[in-house]
């Protein structure tokens, strides 16, 4: 690895910490934005008085805030989550436990999402001006208005209720139960998260493809596989993996919306549930959970994106 | 001559059916965003009942009494769809414009002061842009507790930064331009170049990102009363009333349709017009 | 000796396509080059001239086609131009620099790596034979410690040295006739010099024919055999030189060559052609020049089509050819 490269991911790992620290900041800094005494909110709507004195000393919080922070931190080092207010389970199960499914949902979305992106992407790259591009670029305005929970009602209406062919909701025992119950969710998941893809794969696709180094090599006479195997794929690759970041993003919001419209045990539907529910203990922790998947991907595209290209050095 | 091919010189001539097309679909875009303002600013008039009154009348079909039928409370579903509309229409325009007008503000006060200041900005937006905004957004609403106070709120607190970092793109790029050095020559004040050269430059392109904003506000928001989360219970809005009619899925299936069919028209219509806007600043340079 | 000519493009039209509308903006474009010729051609930007090159390297952008003419390359020496498909000819007989060697070079390739590919897809060279070749390549186009820059990256050399490599590029695939697209454009007067003498001495070591595309009439001047002017997709004048750029008969080229401020003649006001060049979409059958010359009557009206620049000697596409030229050296 070459200095400037070396520098490049040094200085991309340090920008990560002041990121990290302050969504750590903000995942304590909302016990204090609570209205009301965070001691009871935490302590659950159970708790008697003791109780509730009892956690504001345990959890600290009647000391002031960086104290706070640093025991937070502390423990999440030490891989202490805290405990849900409502069942008492510790976090580290519950996370356990239905991390899985949001899993298959995050591959059945990138998969759907794919699938009707590409198609999509190439339409409007290589023939802009076409009536189908045009068309296409419409009905992608139209689809990423469409809100997913109602994208999600109404797959479930007509082909879940209306012909009885998949289940509504829930997540089955066996594979081919989950593999059935996975497709309406998938669905509705890839087609919030198509549209943004399909725009940004056509702007770096027709980008690479018109790029003027590609009009030098076919200047050569390179053409046919050469040409998309020594100069249109490594240009490609980069911009490719920044959209599998954007995708995965979107996939990860969208997560929580699709699982809670479809009954689905997983992460997204226990951030909700536990939100509707004031268990607080779980919103913190899923937010801090949710907010690193992203920054953690966030860093790997970049890195990769720059290990690929040999013009990085840092600034 | 450098031959750039999408949409150089000769863009303007073939009007064909193209740019006719183009037209047609925004003008009917522009049309139908008049019309659903024109029904949420006129609901109270329009809607044929009060849209929290319950009746015996439950989950009635549309009918010549109730056009869009009622709801299981025995609400009347037309008058509730307009209210609703009147609901998700002003928390959109707030949700977005309030993060407009206080990341401007903020913009505008960095780049006058400049310096540490400015630094300081550049670095807290560096650090809210790598921060994931949606699950925050759960998380602050979830904390603040339903109602439209708290949706503004958190949407303020998170939405603001992309509108700072215009503004300041914005003054770099006029200050390095020459006729904002001869307006100092003028004698011109700072103030005087901030107001006159750097605030509407930017301004154009805040109101163009506005407008895909208000869309994401609109999702956000009906997500959000989807959940039991945006507005309080009750309030007609939106998401809330596909959620209310989620049991009914089977039986009553226009119950669910009609309020998400708006959700897509007005954010649509929207984001179309937010193209326009785009386009019109790109001829305009 | 009566030599064939190496290329020979003749009536090219091309067209920008959009669903049903075809805009012809290349309008029976013709010419011929020679071996150890260069043909210079010179315009406005928008005239037709970078896209003559893209059209007869097969190599138009999309949404911009070839709708007619010919191609015709020499493919063997002494051989006769012989008809060719657009596409095929290029890296097979006809290479080509462009201006911006930042953009023009494969971001991800060191250039020595390119180079020495380009030299084995001609066939018949072992690995190591087209490292040395392309080594030496680098050593003739003036990069100085060729086999340290072999490893280099684009973004890693200079303005000036990624336009050697560029050339050695194009030299790397052996071709008849080089078609540079304005090489000197991005670079500093010194630089440019130092690149024109280059491909001097590739032209007449290698007997190449070269096709030499730039708004610089300076340039020009320096590099070329035959001139040939275009305006609004048609060529409107052509001859030597010292003809052309010292005697210009076309009102346009008159006012192009005037529009340059001559270092040795009397400082005079500066001038620049009035008016913009036609849109596209206005090109009629008469003069395109009309609307902007100082020279027009009802004659200009009728016909007037560009020149064939495969006939020798000076001519020009203005109806007032013989009478105009006069009046127009005198002012």
């Amino acid at each position: 690895m070459s200095a400037g490269r070396l520098h490049f991911v040094v200085g991309r790992l340090a920008q990560v910490f002041p990121v990290l620290a302050a969504l750590l900041l903000i995942v304590v800094l909302l016990q204090q934005m609570m209205p009301g005494d965070p001691a009871r909110v935490i302590a659950g709507p159970r708790a008697t008085a003791e109780q509730v004195v009892q956690v504001r000393h345990e959890l600290g919080l009647d000391r002031p805030i960086f104290e706070q922070f640093g025991r937070h931190v502390s423990n999440l080092l030490q891989g202490d989550l805290g405990t849900s207010n409502r069942t008492g389970i510790p976090i580290t199960t519950i996370v356990g436990d239905r991390i899985g499914v949001t899993v298959w949902l995050l591959f059945g979305g990138l998969l759907v999402s794919t699938l009707l992106a590409m198609p999509a992407a190439l339409l409007m790259a290589l023939r802009p001006r076409s009536r189908g591009a045009r068309i296409c670029s419409r009905a992608l305005t139209i689809i990423i208005n469409c809100p997913p929970f109602w994208v999600g009602l109404m797959l479930a209406s007509v082909l879940a209720l209306g012909t009885g062919w998949l289940p509504v909701g829930g997540f089955g025992v066996d594979f081919g139960d989950r593999v059935r119950s996975m497709i309406l969710p998938s669905l509705t998941i890839g087609l919030a998260v198509m549209p943004l893809l399909a725009r940004s794969a056509a702007a770096s696709l027709s980008q690479v493809l018109t790029a003027d180094h590609v009009t030098t090599a076919r200047s050569l006479g390179v053409s046919g596989w050469p040409l998309v195997r020594r100069h249109l794929l490594r240009n490609a690759l980069p911009p490719a993996i920044t959209l599998l970041a954007i995708q995965a993003a979107a996939l990860l919001f969208g997560a929580v919306i699709v699982e809670q419209t479809f009954g689905l045990p997983g992460l997204g539907a226990e951030m909700i549930t536990a939100a509707s529910q004031r268990d607080f203990p779980v919103v913190q922790a899923l937010t801090l959970i949710f907010g690193l998947a992203i920054i953690g991907i966030n860093l790997l595209a970049d890195l990769a994106v720059a290990l690929l290209d040999p013009r990085t050095t840092w600034r | 001559m450098t031959v750039s091919p999408p949409a150089s010189g000769p863009d303007v001539v073939v009007k064909s059916r193209a740019s006719r097309a183009k037209h047609w679909t925004r003008s009917a875009a522009a049309w139908l965003l008049a019309l659903t303002i024109l029904a949420a600013v006129f609901a109270p008039l329009l809607a044929p009942a009060d849209p929290g009154q319950l009746t015996l009348n439950q989950l009635q079909p549309p009918s010549a009494d109730h056009l869009l039928g009622t709801d299981a409370l025995g609400r009347d579903v037309l008058s509730r769809l307009l209210f609703a509309l009147r609901t998700d229409l002003m928390l959109m325009v707030f949700a977005a414009g309030l993060p407009m007008l206080i990341g401007t503000l903020i913009g505008a006060v960095a780049a006058y002061f400049g310096g540490v200041l400015d630094a300081a900005l550049r670095w807290v937006a560096d650090i809210f842009q790598a921060l994931p905004v949606y699950v925050l957004l759960i998380a602050l609403v979830f904390v603040l507790g339903p109602g439209t106070q708290s949706l503004l709120v958190a949407f303020s607190v998170l939405g603001w930064v992309v509108y700072a970092r215009l503004i300041r793109t914005e003054v770099r790029r006029v200050r390095e331009q020459e006729y904002v050095s001869a307006s100092y020559l003028l004698g011109l004040s700072r103030t005087a170049v901030l107001f006159k050269h750097v605030l509407p430059n930017s301004l154009r392109q805040s109101f163009v990102y506005l407008a895909t904003d208000m869309g994401m506000a609109l999702q956000g928001i009906a997500v959000l009363s989807f959940f039991g989360l945006g507005v309080k219970a009750g309030t007609p809005e939106l998401g809330a009333m596909v959620s209310e009619a989620q049991l009914y899925l089977r039986s009553h299936w226009w119950l669910a349709t009609f309020p998400g069919i708006t959700i897509v028209i007005l954010g649509s219509s929207v984001a179309a017009l937010g193209d326009r806007l785009r386009d019109r600043g790109e001829v305009g340079r | 000796m009566t030599s064939h000519p190496l290329l020979e493009v003749d009536g090219l039209r091309v067209a920008i396509r959009r669903q049903d509308t075809a805009l012809t903006v290349l309008d029976g474009v013709s010419f011929a080059v020679g071996a150890s010729q260069c043909l210079g051609i010179v315009g406005e930007s928008g005239c037709g001239k970078s896209l003559t090159l893209r059209a007869a390297m097969g190599l138009l952008p999309p949404g911009i086609e070839r709708t007619g003419g010919k191609i015709r390359l020499s493919l063997q020496p002494g051989a006769a131009p012989s008809e060719v498909q657009a596409g095929q000819v290029a890296g097979r007989g006809l290479a080509m620099v462009f201006q911006d060697s930042h953009a023009s070079l494969d971001p991800t390739m060191r250039v020595g790596t390119f180079i020495a590919e380009t030299v084995r897809r001609r066939g018949g060279t072992s690995r190591s034979d087209a490292r040395r070749q392309a080594v030496e390549l680098l050593a003739s186009v003036g990069v100085p410690d060729p086999k340290v820059r072999f490893n280099a990256y684009p973004h890693e050399l200079s303005g000036g040295m990624r336009q050697r490599v560029a050339i050695a590029l194009a030299l790397a695939t052996d071709p008849r006739v080089l078609l540079c697209d304005e090489p000197t454009t991005a670079l500093d007067v010194t630089l440019q010099a130092q690149i024109l003498r280059l491909l001097n001495t590739a032209r007449t070591e290698r007997g190449l024919g070269m096709i030499f595309v730039s708004h610089d009439i300076a340039v020009i001047r320096q590099i070329a055999d035959v001139v040939a002017v275009m305006y609004a997709g048609q060529i409107i004048e052509i001859g030597t030189v010292s003809d052309v750029l010292d005697r210009p008969r076309h009102p346009y080229a008159r006012a192009l060559i005037d529009a340059v401020p001559s270092i040795d003649g009397p400082v005079g006001p500066f001038r620049s052609v009035p008016g913009s060049p036609p849109d596209p979409i206005d090109y009629g059958s008469a003069c395109r020049f009309l609307d902007r010359c100082g020279h027009r009557d009802t004659a200009c009206e009728g016909v007037v089509n560009g020149i064939d620049g495969r006939e020798a000697g000076h001519r020009s596409a203005c109806v007032h050819n013989g009478t105009l030229a006069h009046g127009l050296e005198a002012t």
